[in-house]
């Protein structure tokens, strides 16, 4: 096959996208949520409509949503509508449109008298087939890049919001069609029928959806079991040292075999199982592109083990090589520093931030025979904090409970705050300090805010705010247990390797299934 | 004729549609034996499922499983090298109706191998000759089946092939662009391209072709020159007035299978026998009006052979 064939082949699978009717449409329904990202400017201070001709705050706009993510309401605003626009409209509704729309290439391209004029020509039938398969990825490619990259602009240039990361999306959107359509030719080639292929892929398309995500409910009882096993046998092993070795033995190795399930729920499970190697994993496309996104646009600052992470520092703050030594009062309560921030409030007020971990405080106690270990709560870290400050500053401090940050899909962090000032004029600090747990029970976090001079209440409260709102779970940690498993280092079942391979061999045995038809077709 | 000199060779070529572990299928082509040499234009004749198409499309390719021997330029039929100096209009084919007939004819050039500056260069020469010039940069969808039919035939040439086989090529054009298809053949013909014709109008075949190849039920009936089919074996027909009612007696002994018609009589004979029997004719008064060798249409001979056939 020579340059000009290839080339010919292109430019006659482009001509034939852009003449598609579907395409147009997708094509200006794609134009629609461009357009709102020129239009509407979500900037970090509010909304504004046409470069400024009207602004709203958040709250006014997206109401109690604002509260969820007080300190980044731009930053939870955009992703939200980014999850609409790329899982929800493009990822389904737009992969089935599009797979309706180039369900034809192949039914089209085998009708009597077009397949005379094409086949006859000095080219191969599978390079002929591969060529109506590079024809609807460039369906796709146009369409998610022209959504992506609009987008993108929109946002950079409207809402002064720079996400490379969201570019990702559109490489998402290609793979996720690649592997249906790949299926969607191999109906179109066996039955040439087009209305054939649009609902054979449709009807794949959400079985393959629901048997993955069976998997996944699978895997995720299997290891919620594991983990009960695993405490039980510590709480054993606790037990162990604590009763007599009559009350352990009759305690261990107790396994309820009525939990086994029976051959045929086993046979459905490994049918599951099976099903599951075999299909492409379609839903993993969306945290195949989170994690993409992630490296992308990785988070200022991390803690892995609790999964807290603040996506982006504010404005005018810097990070310090140097942490600051903790009041002496408090060193205890604080732990180790793991982040500083310097810099100055929005109102011009020098301020730093420091984030310090500590292990939680575990207490047991026994009850009859047993020994019941307890771990601290962030309340009762807290208490204690308060406690300390109070017998340091000899007056009572007032403890509150505050919310930090979070995102739409991920649950609000819930800590106790306590503020007060220290030093005396000129050099007197206000300070404030949030207590609060990420998602490692075994940790103890707390930000610590000082700002020069003697802030009003609600001051001091909008400059811790103005960090603490932004730490946050790890949305797409934290809001699903399977994304967290998903890894390059995985075991082979989460193995991304595993994943995006097994689903690529399977497009490729549909096209060479398809192939094999085709070869075996007398036009 | 050597085996250089040809173009098409085919030995007991089978093929049969349909064919099953548990059914027999359709025989279209049974033991088709076929040699065809270099630079004439064939007229492939038959009645609707003959085979021809078929053949047609067993030597371009486009059929599987075919039994026997089929060679084209001396390689096997349907090989990627061979298709490459092969052009084909087919019957009632279809362009792809999103691009213009310049890009038809860019597209189909191409995709046969040629430069695209190569193609570029022939394109508007090809859209002259078969009349699409004002036309060229319309859609083909929006193109009338004698404008479809015209660039079609253009797509079929325009990367030069040596052998060309056009199914019903005149299939919905007018007699303007019947002429235009009839002079694109003498004209490959006189550059030395060998051209098949596939066509149900006799007329035209008898028009383009030199040889004439007939099939029916998978087999060839007959193959020859166009003459060797229309070709009475020396009949003449004589137009004369008064007719005398002595006719057999004033033509005894010249020519044989004397026959009268409504305006004089029809007889065999070769030039001397004429000659002879003008002079018995002018010598008893009798005006000749004319006097013409008689040939069959070659409709009546295809007739005549597939019901020979049929019978």
């Amino acid at each position: 096959m020579n340059r000009n064939t290839l080339r010919a082949l292109f430019w006659e699978a482009y001509y034939q996208v852009l003449d598609n009717w579907v395409f147009r449409i997708l094509a200006v329904l794609t134009l629609l949520p461009i357009l709102l990202t020129f239009v509407v400017g979500l900037r970090e201070e509010g909304i504004v409509l046409l470069f400024g001709m009207k602004r709203w705050a958040y709250a006014d706009v997206i109401g109690p949503l604002a509260a969820l993510s007080p300190g980044d309401q731009q930053g939870v605003v955009i992703e939200g509508l980014l999850q609409v626009v790329f899982d929800g409209l493009a990822g389904t509704f737009g992969t089935l449109f599009a797979l309706a729309a180039t369900a034809f290439f192949v039914p089209r391209m085998l009708e009597k008298g077009a397949a005379d004029v094409l086949f006859q020509r000095p080219i191969s039938r599978w390079m002929l087939y591969l060529s109506r398969y590079f024809a609807g990825l460039l369906f796709i490619a146009i369409l998610s890049g022209l959504l992506v990259g609009g987008m993108y602009l929109g946002f950079l240039l409207v809402s002064r919001h720079n996400d490379p990361g969201v570019l990702a999306a559109g490489l998402g959107l290609i793979y996720l069609f690649a592997l249906i359509y790949s299926f969607s030719m191999l109906v179109g080639v066996v039955t040439r029928s087009t209305v054939a292929s649009i609902l054979l892929a449709g009807l794949f398309f959400m079985f393959n959806g629901c048997i993955h995500q069976g998997w996944i409910a699978l895997k995720q009882h299997e290891a919620g079991a594991e983990l009960k096993i695993a405490e039980d046998r510590d709480d054993d092993e606790r037990e162990e040292s604590a009763a007599s070795a009559d009350d352990a033995g009759a305690a261990s190795g107790d396994e309820d075999e009525s939990d086994e399930p029976g051959t045929f729920v086993r046979f459905l499970f490994g049918t599951l199982e099976v099903l599951h190697y075999v299909l492409p994993k379609t839903s993993d496309s969306e945290h195949l592109v989170a994690k993409l996104r992630a490296r992308l646009e990785p988070a200022d600052f991390e803690e892995s083990e609790a999964l807290l992470a603040i996506q982006r520092f504010p404005d005018g703050l810097e990070r310090a090589a140097e942490s600051p030594a903790p009041p002496p009062a408090l060193a205890e309560l604080l732990g180790e520093p793991r982040l500083t921030l310097r810099g100055a409030h929005v109102d011009g007020t020098p301020v730093a931030y420091t984030l310090w971990r500590r292990a939680a405080q575990r207490t047991e106690s026994r009850v009859g025979t047993r020994t019941r270990t307890r771990t601290e709560t962030s309340t009762q870290a807290g208490e204690r904090l308060e406690e300390a400050l109070s017998a340091e500053l000899a007056r009572p401090v007032e403890r509150a409970s505050v919310t930090l940050g979070s995102g739409l899909a991920g649950p609000p962090l819930r800590g106790q705050a306590v503020s007060w000032t220290s030093g005396a004029a000129p050099e007197v600090e206000s300070l404030a300090a949030v207590v609060f747990k990420g998602s490692d029970e075994g940790q103890v976090f707390t930000l610590l805010v000082t700002a020069e001079g003697e802030l009003a209440p609600e001051l001091l409260d909008a400059v811790r705010d103005r960090l603490a709102t932004r730490i946050a779970l790890d949305i797409q940690k934290a809001g699903e247990w399977y994304p967290d498993q998903l890894a390059f280092d995985a075991p082979l079942p989460f193995n991304i390797l595993q994943s995006v391979g097994t689903s690529l061999a399977f497009a490729a045995a549909m096209l060479f299934l398809g192939w094999l038809r085709l070869r075996k077709i007398d036009f | 004729m050597s085996s250089s000199d040809l173009l098409i060779a085919t030995r007991g070529l089978t093929k049969t549609y349909g064919k099953r572990m548990w059914k027999r299928g359709f025989r279209a082509l049974d033991g088709v034996s076929l040699e065809i040499g270099r630079g004439s234009v064939f007229g492939l004749l038959g009645p609707n499922g003959a085979g021809k198409t078929t053949l047609i499309k067993v030597l371009m390719g486009l059929v599987t499983d075919w039994e026997g021997e089929a060679e084209l330029f001396g390689e096997r039929a349907g090989t990627r090298a061979v298709r490459e100096r092969v052009g084909f209009l087919p019957e009632a084919h279809r362009l792809p109706g999103y691009l213009t007939g310049r890009q038809v004819l860019r597209l189909y050039g191409m995709l046969s191998g040629k430069e695209g500056a190569w193609i570029e260069e022939r394109i508007p020469g090809w859209l002259e000759r078969v009349d699409m010039g004002a036309a060229a940069d319309r859609k083909v969808r929006e193109y009338s089946k004698g404008m479809q039919q015209r660039i079609g035939l253009a797509q079929a040439l325009i990367h030069e092939p040596e052998l060309v086989f056009l199914d019903e090529p005149t299939d919905g054009v007018d007699p303007v662009g019947r002429a235009a298809v009839r002079e694109i053949v003498r004209d490959l013909k006189q550059r030395g391209v060998t051209v098949f014709i596939n066509s149900h109008l006799l007329m035209e075949v008898e028009r383009m072709c030199d040889r004439v190849v007939i099939m029916d039920k998978g087999r060839i009936l007959r193959e020859g020159t166009v003459d060797a089919f229309t070709n009475t074996g020396g009949r003449v027909a004589f137009e004369i007035t008064p007719v005398p009612a002595e006719l057999e007696r004033l033509l005894a002994g010249v020519g044989t299978d004397l026959t009268r018609t409504e305006r004089g009589f029809e007889l065999v004979l070769d030039q001397a026998g004429q000659d002879q029997v003008i002079d018995r004719l002018r010598a008893a008064r009798v005006s000749i009006v004319s006097v013409s060798a008689r040939k069959l249409t070659l409709e009546d001979a295809f007739i005549g052979l597939v019901k020979e056939q049929g019978a």
